[in-house]
């Protein structure tokens, strides 16, 4: 049996300001596998996607990255393991064009330009971006932001990638250009785990593993 | 009678492409209209030149004209257009802003200088048409998404508009909170309140009278 | 003195600073601290939630006070290590006054933060203040929260980009803080239009004058604490011309 690549094991979150908890008792993520995480506004998905990227630490119980317990680990180390796409795309992107925004990280770790811009231009290609490299953040379509902030994720190889309602504010067109994607990094071994409340996303991807939060608790 | 009209629209952000060519669209008094079409096409858009938005807070270049009521709207005072048309819009955090849903409710008819017991009857009328009567000195913060843009409804209902316009107001909403907002839009169509609703669900379109679709610039019609 | 009028709270506040602006006298400082922390407390704040927010600007504020402490260099000298002075009576006393200004401010910040932004406008208004003013001053309350989530956000993403922030050294540590501002400030232009514009959709501005649902009225502790507060000051300050040094 492989290894999970994101095992939460009773993790218990509590919020700092306010009463509202998560508790997992048990929860294993594999790459190349798609899982989705439902539930009502406000049941704690985000939470609880928070806390198996390790953005969250969890109050009591452990995660596990890849068999070792993540508490030791930096989110600059997480992050060679596990990627987190927001809900809000433009949280998370930084530079003011395409091709900047995947090069920069590389070039502040001091890291050999060439291979950087090799592997940012074969992404941007992969996402149908590589014609909008010179373009503005600002002037890309949410759906575009998305993949660029994928592909920014993507520089780092990691095994899994959660989703945050990804399909928000996307029309027709542009959902079909994020299934295609989403089908691309399973294609390519990458696991996902997709926080949705959308009925299509759901009846798509009916043989992925269900993940039900209600009440703050992860439904066993 | 026509509540909401264009005629011969086109518009241009600055700097930017032209959107319409030469649309026209009338809404009769009473009648639930939905508006969609692809990302970009110009339907929020179509929302702020409706509503006055454009140009009073957003810049650009039209030619043609948008009529409330068979007044073109940028003749209309501010006072007296929010009490003709409302509009709720997609996103609940951008539109709320007081640390209670009662202030956030009074924040409308103190605008337009009404005294306290009309306040405190509009608040009431609007949390019970609304369904939220219990979250009264809630935190808006703290609410779901769904009962926020109850609110934010709310907040509108305070001013008794007679047009209402939801610019991608179900977007962000899980499926119960959906169902609930389209229950309080029926209740608003069944008062003889005019509706415009911009989606792009089609499972949201059903309670429309009529849909149009964006084409080309133009819109048409459409059955689903 | 928790559910005090939020006028109140503004005078209590007024006060303690302006005491914080003309002490120099570092036990009359150490005093005011005190009061300040009195009031802070007795005025509902949640102080120990405040100073957690804050300790990284603590940290800077004691630096500032440990500098002036090291290099004002005039006085009586009151710590030496063989031949050499290390701290004067002036620097000790700046530093000390420098440390406890900064505090009192941090607890007059507690006192408000503590309250209700739409009171605190309210306040304002029955002030007669602008309104606009009034209501600037409530968004900046509300929205600041929101902002410090996206800056949050955004320092997550870029870590998770494989950016160890300790190894950065200092040079690219500013370039890359430049990059994390864009965002930030990006959402704050667009949330600050889209709230204009719902604002302004629901009438605001569509006349002169406002009419408030919310009516602030004194209590017997807020009227005697605003006719006490004064004289208080007074009487403070013409002893400390006595007593304390001016």
């Amino acid at each position: 049996m492989n290894t999970p690549v994101i095992c939460l094991q009773n993790a218990v979150y509590k919020y700092p300001k306010g009463s509202f908890s998560l508790s997992c008792p048990a929860l294993e993520l594999y790459a190349g596998q798609i899982s989705l995480i439902l539930g009502p506004n406000g049941s704690g998905k985000t939470t609880l996607s928070k806390l198996a990227c390790g953005i969250y630490k969890p109050d009591s119980g452990k995660l596990l990255l890849n068999g070792e317990p993540a508490s030791r680990f930096s989110l600059g180390k997480i992050g060679k393991t596990v990627g987190y796409l927001f809900q809000e795309p433009g949280r998370q992107l930084f530079a003011t064009n395409c091709l900047e925004e995947l090069t920069f990280v590389g070039e502040i770790k001091g890291e050999d330009k060439q291979q950087t811009a090799v592997l940012a231009e074969n992404l941007l290609k992969r996402f149908g971006l590589f014609e909008l490299r010179e373009r503005s953040i600002y002037r890309l379509s949410r759906g575009e932001k998305q993949r660029l902030a994928l592909c920014a994720i993507l520089m780092q190889n990691p095994a899994y990638i959660i989703l945050d309602e990804p399909t928000t504010g996307l029309d027709k067109q542009a959902r079909q250009v994020l299934y295609e994607t989403i089908d691309d990094l399973l294609t390519n071994s990458v696991g996902l785990a997709v926080i949705s409340h959308d009925h299509e996303v759901i009846s798509r991807y009916a043989q992925a593993k269900i993940i039900k939060v209600a009440n703050g608790e992860v439904q066993p | 009678m026509t509540a909401l009209a264009a005629h011969n629209l086109t518009f241009a952000y600055p700097g930017g492409k032209t959107l319409y060519s030469k649309l026209n669209i009338t809404v009769k008094q009473g009648e639930c209209v939905a508006l969609t079409g692809p990302s970009g096409c110009g339907k929020s858009t179509l929302c702020y030149l409706l509503s006055g938005i454009i140009p009073r807070n957003i810049d650009g270049e039209y030619t043609g004209e948008t009529l409330i009521f068979g007044r073109p709207v940028d003749e209309i005072p501010l006072a007296e257009l929010i009490q003709l048309l409302g509009i709720v819009f997609q996103i609940p955090d951008s539109q709320l802003f007081s640390p209670t849903v009662e202030d956030e409710l009074a924040f409308g008819p103190e605008n337009l200088c009404l005294s306290r017991a009309e306040m405190r009857e509009r608040i009431d009328e609007a949390l019970a048409l609304v369904g939220m009567e219990k979250y009264r000195l809630s935190n808006p913060e703290q609410l779901s998404g769904g009962q926020k843009q109850l609110i934010a409804l709310a907040a509108i209902l305070t001013l008794k508009p007679q047009i209402l316009i939801f610019d991608e107001a179900l977007s962000q909403l899980d499926d119960e909170a959906t169902e609930r907002i389209k229950a309080v839009i029926a209740d608003l169509k069944v008062q003889g309140k005019t509706i415009l609703m911009v989606e792009h669900d089609p499972d949201n379109l059903d309670i429309a009278d009529r849909i149009f679709r964006f084409e080309d610039g133009q819109l048409r019609e459409v059955t689903l | 003195m928790k559910t005090c009028d939020p006028r109140t709270k503004l005078l209590s506040i007024l006060v303690l600073t302006s005491l914080a602006i003309i002490f120099r006298n570092p036990l009359w400082m150490l005093g005011l601290a005190i009061c300040s922390l009195f009031f802070a407390v007795a005025m509902g704040s949640d102080f120990t939630r405040f100073i957690k927010r804050f300790r990284h600007f603590i940290t800077l504020l004691i630096g500032v006070a440990f500098i002036q402490i090291i290099f004002v260099r005039t006085g009586t000298p009151m710590l030496t290590i063989g031949d050499f002075s290390l701290v004067y009576s002036d620097g000790f006393n700046r530093g000390v006054a420098t440390g406890i200004r900064f505090f009192v401010i941090l607890c007059a910040a507690s006192i408000m933060s503590a309250e209700n932004h739409r009171r605190v406008t309210q306040s304002l208004l029955q002030m007669k203040f602008p309104y606009v003013f009034a209501f600037m001053m409530s968004i900046a309350f509300r929205f600041l929260p929101l902002f410090a989530t996206a800056f949050t956000e955004a320092l997550t993403a870029l870590q998770l980009r494989g950016i160890e922030l300790k190894e950065v050294p200092l040079g690219k540590k500013i370039r890359l803080f430049t990059y994390l501002l864009l965002p930030v400030i990006a959402e704050a232009i667009i949330k600050a239009q889209d709230l204009a514009i719902a604002m302004e959709a629901r009438g605001f501005r569509a006349l002169p004058q406002r009419t408030s649902l919310m009516q602030l009225k004194f209590k017997p502790l807020d009227i005697m604490l605003i006719i006490a507060l004064p004289l208080i000051f007074t009487a403070v300050l013409y002893s400390y011309n006595i007593f304390g040094g001016i």
